[in-house]
C-alpha cells in the first residue's frame, strides 16, 4: 500500500492523518497485508463465506412501539445539542 | 478485612453475606481498601466511585435486613471491563473518543448482575476498544501484571484480570473477541471463560467485531467463574445473535467430568513456537487428566496457523464499520475544525494508533477491488476453520492446549510491532472464528513465578462441560488460587 | 435525429408499521424533533438491531403484490458512508440478495390499453434522519425521528418511454401498494419518494444513452415536470453534440428544472458487507405462501369483481377503487345489506362529495368518516320504507356525516320524517280541496294532471314531510277518478 492509497483509505475512514503518519501507516499496513497473504495458501474454491458462526438465525421482533424512557433527553449527550436538535457544521445539500 | 477464605472465593463471600455473617458493606470496604492501597501500581481501574459502591452495598444490606436474601451474587462486588455500558457510570473503552461519555442504559449483563444482587465495583482498563493483547493500547496508560509489575497483564481485558489477580475484586467481566478474556486470565493466573457465541447477550457491549465479541466471566477459580456465568448467560431479545436455551449451571458443577473424557491434543499446539515452560505445564495437565480417567486423542488442526490472518481480516473489517459511529455528532467529545469533514477528522484523531491502524486495514479489506481477495477470502477460511473444528469434535470431547505461547511479556516488548502482538492470539483466535466456547485456567508457574494458563476448547454450546472439566482439572492441579497479598516486582 | 427517452424509477416507500425497522421507537410521520429516538436508532455504543416482523411481512406483501420472486432466506448488509443524519455511519440495507426480485407492474396508458413494466428488485432498508439547513446559518440541525424507519426500495427496470408513462406507472404502483397495505405512499409525508433514472437515445437504437439520476422529486405532478425538463435538456445537448455526463441531479420545484448535485468526495465506495449483528433470516416457504393467501385483494381484482359479480359500471368501479378505504367502506356497506348499485350511488354521490367539500379533495380519507356502514344502510332503509323522501335522506346523510349522529335521530333532529298518519294528512287534504276549487274543478272535468298540482300543494302544506304516495292515495279516495 502506497501513501496515495493510504490517503484514500484514510479519507473513506474519515481519519485525518498527517503526511508522516500516512507514510508510517502505509509501511505498517503493507507489512501486515504481506503477512495476511499467507491465506492464499488455503484452498477455498466453492467454500461459502462464513460471516457468522455456523447455523445462526436472526429472530423477529413483534411490531410493538415502546418509547425509550430516560431522565435526560438523549440529545443532551451531544456536545452539539441545540434545543431538541443535533447541531453540526453546515452540510451541503 | 475479610478473612482469607472469603477473599479468595466469591461463592463463599456471597454465602456469608446471605447468611448475615458478613455485611455487603464490609466486603465493599475490603476491596475498596485494597484498590486504594495497590491500584496505583497496577492501574486496573479506569473509573471507580467508592461513594456509590458503598451506597450500593448499603442498599444490599438494607435489603437483607428486610429479609430479602435473593440473588446469586448478593453483595458481591464485580469489576466491569470498560467496554460494557453502565448507566450513570462513565464508559470509555479506554479511548479519548469516549472521554466523558456516560451511557443512557445498562448492558444486558449489567442488568443481570444488578438483578442478582451484585455490586458494580468500577470499570477496568483495556486496550482501546479491546484492540490489543497487553492493555498498552489504553489511552489512559497500561495496566500492569500484579505478578510482575514490569510485565503486561495481557489484554484486552487486562484491567479485569489484574483486578481479580490482585484481590481488588472477587469477580470481573471481560470481553473476548480473539482471546481477550483467556489470554489475560492466563497471564494473570486466574480463570477466564469465553462463552459460546450468543450464550451471553452482547447488548451494551461496545462492539469491536460483532460476529466474534462475547462477554465472559473472570474469577480466581472455576467455581466462581461458573457462579458469574450462571448470572450473565441466557437469552436476550435485544441481541439478534443471542441463543435460545439456558446455561446448564448444574452440569457445570458436576464432579467426575474427566472420567472417560476424550481430550483432543493437536500437534500444532506443541510447536517450537511455544515456550518450553508453557509446554511442560500443559503436558503435566494432560498427565493429570489421564490419571483421572481421561483419554488423549492426537489431533491435527492444520489450519491453526491461518487463524491469525483470518481473524485480523474479519475483525478489522467489522471494526472499521462498528467504529464509524464515533463522529462527535451525538455523544462523546467533539473537536470542531471548520466544516463537517474537519469535525469528523479532528474528532476521530482521538483514536489511538492501533485503532486507526485497524480501521484502515478493515476499510481497505472491504473496499472496492479488495473485498474478494481479503474480506471474502477470510470468511471462506473461517468457514473451513469451523469445519476443521467440527471434524475434530467428532473424535474428541474437547481440545486442550496452551492458552498463550509464552507467559506475560515485559511492557513495551511488542508494542512497536503489530504483527508480533497479533501472534499472541495464535491459540485463542481460532475458537471465536467458529463461535466456540473456550476457557483458560491456571496450570502452573514459570521458574520466575509467572502464571501459565491451559486452554480448553469445546464444541458449540459445551460451556457447562468445559467448566465441569476445568473444575476437575483445577482440583487435580491443586494450585494455590488465592489472590496476591500485594503486587510484586515494583 | 429523433430521440426517445428511457426512464426507470427507484421508489422508496415507508412500510406502514407501528415501530421502526430495528428498534421499538414509533415510526409515524411527525413528532417533535428527536422525540422518537432510543439507544439503537441514535447508535449509542453497544446498542443492537432486532428486525421488526411486520416490516418483513409488509415488504413481502409488496413483493407478492408486484408478482416478484421471493427469497426464502435473506440477509442484511451494511452500506457504509458518513453523513450526520446517518447515526451508525452505515445504513442497514440489502445489497446482493434482496427479499424480492423480478416482478412486474401493469398500468394503463393514456392512449388506451396497458403496458407491463418490470420490477428489478425490492429490498428492505432503514431510513436516515433529517438534516435541516436553517437559512443564513452556517450550521445544519439533525432530527433523528426518521432514522431507522422501515423502507422498501422498489427498483424498476428502464421500461418507461415517456413522462406520462412514468407518471402512470408511479400512480399505479402507489395504488397497488396502498391496496396491499404496504405503505401509505404519501409523498407529502415522505412515505413515498421517487428518484428517476433517465437517458435519451436515437429512436431504434438498442444501446442505452448515458444515464442521469434525478433526485428530490417531491410530488406526483413533479415527476412529469422533472422528466420533461431532463429529456429536453439531454436532447438539446445531443443536438449540440455535447456528451451527457453520468451524474446525479436535483429537481428544483420553483424553477421546474434540475441541477447537478455536488459530487460526494469518495466516489461511492460503500463497502457493503453482511451485517455481523444480523445473522441470516429464514423467511420460509410457509410464511411466503401464507402471505400470498392472505394478501389483500388488489384494485384490479376488485374492479373485475365489482363489474362481474355486482354489475357496476366501469366508471363506478374506478371511483370506488381509487382508494383502499373507499373500497373497504363500499364493501362493508354491501355486506351490511345494501344493494351494490345503491351503495355505489350513495358513496359516490353523497359521501365522496362530502369528503371533497370538507377536505378539498375527493382523496380525503374515507376511513375518517363519522358514520358506519350499518348506519348508511339504516338510512337507505328508512327511505325505502317511505319514512324519508330521497331529498330528505340526502339531507339526513349530510347531517350524519357532519355529526356522527345515527340516521333515525338525525332525521328527527332535522324534522324530516314523513307524515304517514292518514288522519293528520286528511285534514290538510280537505283544506287543499276546499281552497283549490279551480284545480279540483279541472280534475273533475277530466284533466288528470291536475292531481299533481293538488299533490304539490298538499306537500307544500306539510312542508315536504307528507308521504307523497299516501297523499296521492287520499286525494284519489276523496276525488275519485278524473272526470267522475
Ligand atoms: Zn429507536
Amino acid at each position: 500500500m502506497d501513501v496515495r492509497e493510504a490517503q484514500k483509505i484514510a479519507g473513506l475512514s474519515r481519519l485525518s492523518l498527517t503526511e508522516a503518519e500516512l507514510t508510517r501507516m502505509a509501511g505498517q499496513l503493507t507489512a501486515i497485508l504481506g503477512y495476511f497473504q499467507k491465506l492464499s495458501e488455503v484452498p477455498t474454491d466453492g467454500v461459502a463465506p462464513a460471516s457468522h458462526p455456523a447455523d445462526m438465525r436472526s429472530p423477529l421482533r413483534p411490531d410493538v412501539a415502546a418509547p425509550f424512557v430516560t431522565k435526560d433527553p438523549l440529545v443532551q449527550l451531544s456536545r452539539g445539542a441545540e434545543g431538541e436538535l443535533y447541531r453540526v457544521p453546515r452540510v451541503l445539500e | 478485612m475479610l478473612p482469607p477464605e472469603l477473599s479468595r472465593s466469591a461463592t463463599a463471600l456471597a454465602a456469608a453475606i446471605r447468611s448475615g455473617h458478613v455485611r455487603a458493606r464490609d466486603a465493599a470496604d475490603h476491596f475498596l481498601a485494597r484498590i486504594a492501597r495497590h491500584d496505583g501500581a497496577v492501574h486496573a481501574f479506569l473509573h471507580l466511585d467508592p461513594v456509590q459502591v458503598r451506597a450500593d452495598a448499603d442498599a444490599i444490606d438494607a435489603r437483607i435486613a428486610r429479609g430479602d436474601r435473593t440473588g446469586a451474587l448478593l453483595g458481591v462486588p464485580v469489576a466491569i471491563k470498560d467496554n460494557l455500558c453502565t448507566r450513570g457510570l462513565p464508559t470509555t473503552c479506554a479511548s479519548q473518543i469516549l472521554v466523558g461519555y456516560t451511557p443512557p442504559y445498562d448492558a444486558h449483563v449489567i442488568e443481570r448482575i444488578k438483578a442478582a444482587g451484585g455490586v458494580i465495583l468500577g470499570k477496568t482498563n483495556l486496550d482501546e476498544f479491546a484492540m490489543g493483547a497487553s492493555t498498552e493500547n489504553s489511552s489512559f496508560g497500561a495496566s500492569r501484571n500484579p505478578h510482575d509489575l514490569k510485565r503486561v497483564p495481557g489484554g484486552s481485558s487486562g484491567g479485569s484480570a489484574a483486578a481479580v489477580a490482585a484481590g481488588f475484586a472477587p469477580l470481573a467481566l471481560g470481553s473476548d473477541t480473539g482471546g481477550s478474556v483467556r489470554q489475560p486470565a492466563a497471564l494473570c493466573g486466574i480463570v477466564g471463560h469465553r462463552p459460546t457465541y450468543g450464550a451471553v447477550s452482547r447488548y451494551g457491549l461496545i462492539a469491536f467485531a460483532s460476529s466474534l465479541d462475547q462477554v465472559g466471566p473472570m474469577a480466581l477459580n472455576v467455581e466462581d467463574c461458573t457462579l458469574l456465568m450462571d448470572v450473565i448467560a441466557g437469552h436476550d431479545e435485544r441481541d439478534s445473535t443471542s441463543r435460545a436455551g439456558a446455561f446448564d449451571g448444574v452440569g457445570a458443577r458436576r464432579d467426575g467430568a474427566l472420567t472417560g473424557l476424550r481430550i483432543g491434543v493437536p500437534a500444532e499446539y506443541h510447536s517450537d513456537g511455544v515456550d518450553a515452560e508453557v509446554r511442560a505445564a500443559v503436558q503435566r495437565v494432560e498427565q493429570l487428566a489421564v490419571a483421572a480417567g481421561a483419554r488423549l486423542v492426537p489431533l491435527a488442526l492444520p489450519l491453526t496457523e491461518y487463524a491469525i490472518p483470518t481473524y485480523y481480516l474479519v475483525v478489522t473489517s467489522e471494526a472499521s464499520s462498528n467504529l464509524a459511529r464515533f463522529d462527535g455528532v451525538r455523544y462523546g467529545p467533539r473537536d470542531e475544525a471548520g466544516d463537517l469533514a474537519g469535525m469528523y477528522g479532528a474528532t476521530r484523531r482521538r483514536f489511538g494508533d492501533e485503532v486507526k491502524r485497524r480501521i484502515m486495514l478493515g476499510t481497505y479489506a472491504l473496499s472496492s477491488g479488495y473485498y474478494d481477495a481479503y474480506y471474502k477470502k477470510a470468511l471462506q477460511v473461517r468457514q473451513r476453520i469451523g469445519e476443521e473444528f467440527a471434524k475434530a469434535f467428532e473424535q474428541c470431547d474437547l481440545v486442550l492446549g496452551p492458552t498463550t505461547p509464552t507467559p506475560a511479556f515485559p511492557l513495551g516488548e511488542k508494542s512497536d510491532d503489530p504483527v508480533q502482538m497479533y501472534l499472541c492470539d495464535v491459540f485463542t483466535a481460532p475458537a471465536p472464528l467458529a463461535g466456540l466456547p473456550a476457557l483458560s485456567i491456571p496450570c502452573g508457574r514459570s521458574k520466575s513465578g509467572l502464571p501459565i494458563g491451559v486452554q480448553l476448547q469445546g464444541p458449540s454450546g459445551a460451556d457447562a462441560r468445559l467448566l465441569a472439566v476445568a473444575r476437575a482439572l483445577e482440583r487435580a492441579l491443586a494450585l494455590d488460587l488465592s489472590p496476591l497479598e500485594s503486587p510484586r516486582g515494583a | 435525429m429523433e430521440l426517445e427517452p428511457v426512464i426507470g424509477l427507484e421508489v422508496h416507500c415507508q412500510l406502514a408499521t407501528r415501530s421502526k425497522l430495528f428498534c421499538r421507537c414509533v415510526a409515524d410521520f411527525g413528532g417533535t424533533p428527536n422525540s422518537r429516538i432510543c439507544p439503537v436508532c441514535t447508535a449509542q455504543p453497544g446498542a443492537l438491531p432486532v428486525l421488526n416482523e411486520q416490516a418483513l411481512a409488509l415488504a413481502l406483501n409488496a413483493g407478492l403484490a408486484l408478482h416478484c420472486t421471493i427469497r426464502d432466506q435473506i440477509k442484511f448488509d451494511r452500506k457504509n458512508y458518513y453523513y450526520p443524519d446517518l447515526p451508525k455511519g452505515y445504513q442497514i440495507s440489502q445489497f446482493d440478495e434482496p427479499l424480492c426480485e423480478w416482478g412486474e407492474l401493469e398500468f394503463e396508458l393514456e392512449k388506451g390499453g396497458t403496458k407491463v413494466a418490470k420490477i428489478r428488485r425490492i429490498h428492505m432498508e432503514e431510513d436516515a434522519g433529517k438534516a435541516l439547513h436553517p437559512d443564513g446559518a452556517n450550521v445544519s440541525l439533525v432530527d433523528l425521528n426518521r432514522a431507522g424507519v422501515p423502507l422498501v426500495e422498489i427498483v424498476g427496470m428502464p421500461d418507461l418511454c415517456s413522462p406520462a408513462e412514468a407518471s402512470a406507472y408511479l400512480q399505479t404502483l402507489r395504488r397497488t401498494l396502498r391496496f396491499a397495505g404496504v405503505s401509505e405512499c404519501d409523498m407529502e409525508k415522505g412515505s413515498l419518494r421517487c428518484d428517476a433514472n433517465i437517458s435519451v437515445r436515437p429512436k431504434g437504437q438498442e444501446k442505452l444513452g448515458t444515464k442521469v439520476e434525478v433526485k428530490n422529486i417531491n410530488s406526483f405532478k413533479n415527476v412529469e415536470r422533472a422528466l420533461m425538463f431532463e429529456i429536453a435538456r439531454q436532447s438539446e445537448m445531443v443536438a449540440r453534440g455535447e456528451p451527457i455526463v453520468q451524474e446525479t441531479r436535483s429537481f428544483r420545484d420553483t424553477e421546474g428544472s434540475t441541477i447537478a448535485m455536488r459530487k460526494k468526495e469518495d466516489a461511492h465506495d460503500y463497502r457493503y458487507f453482511p451485517d455481523p449483528d444480523l445473522p441470516l433470516f429464514d423467511v420460509g416457504r410457509n410464511r411466503i405462501e401464507q402471505a400470498r393467501a392472505a394478501l389483500p385483494e388488489g384494485f384490479v381484482a376488485k374492479r373485475r369483481r365489482y363489474q362481474a359479480s355486482w354489475g357496476l359500471t366501469d366508471y363506478d368501479t374506478r371511483v370506488l377503487t381509487e382508494e383502499p378505504a373507499t373500497a373497504l367502506f363500499f364493501e362493508s356497506v354491501v355486506a351490511a345489506g345494501l344493494s351494490p348499485k345503491s351503495a355505489a350511488n350513495w358513496i359516490q354521490g353523497e359521501v365522496l362529495a362530502f369528503l371533497g367539500e370538507t377536505k378539498g379533495s375527493t382523496k380525503s380519507d374515507i376511513s375518517e368518516l363519522k358514520i358506519t356502514a350499518t348506519e348508511l344502510h339504516a338510512l337507505v332503509q328508512m327511505e325505502e320504507r317511505g319514512e324519508l323522501s330521497h331529498q330528505a335522506a340526502k339531507k339526513v346523510l349530510r347531517r350524519m356525516l357532519e355529526t356522527g349522529v345515527d340516521a333515525q335521530n338525525s332525521a328527527v333532529a332535522l324534522d324530516l320524517l314523513q307524515i304517514r298518519d292518514s288522519g293528520a294528512l286528511a285534514a290538510t287534504i280537505d283544506e287543499v280541496i276546499s281552497t283549490e276549487t279551480k284545480v279540483v274543478a279541472d280534475y273533475r272535468g277530466g284533466k288528470e294532471t291536475a292531481l299533481n298540482a293538488l299533490l304539490g300543494r298538499a306537500m307544500r302544506a306539510t312542508k315536504g314531510k307528507g308521504d307523497p304516495n299516501l297523499i296521492r292515495e287520499l286525494l284519489l279516495q276523496k276525488l275519485g277518478k278524473p272526470g267522475s
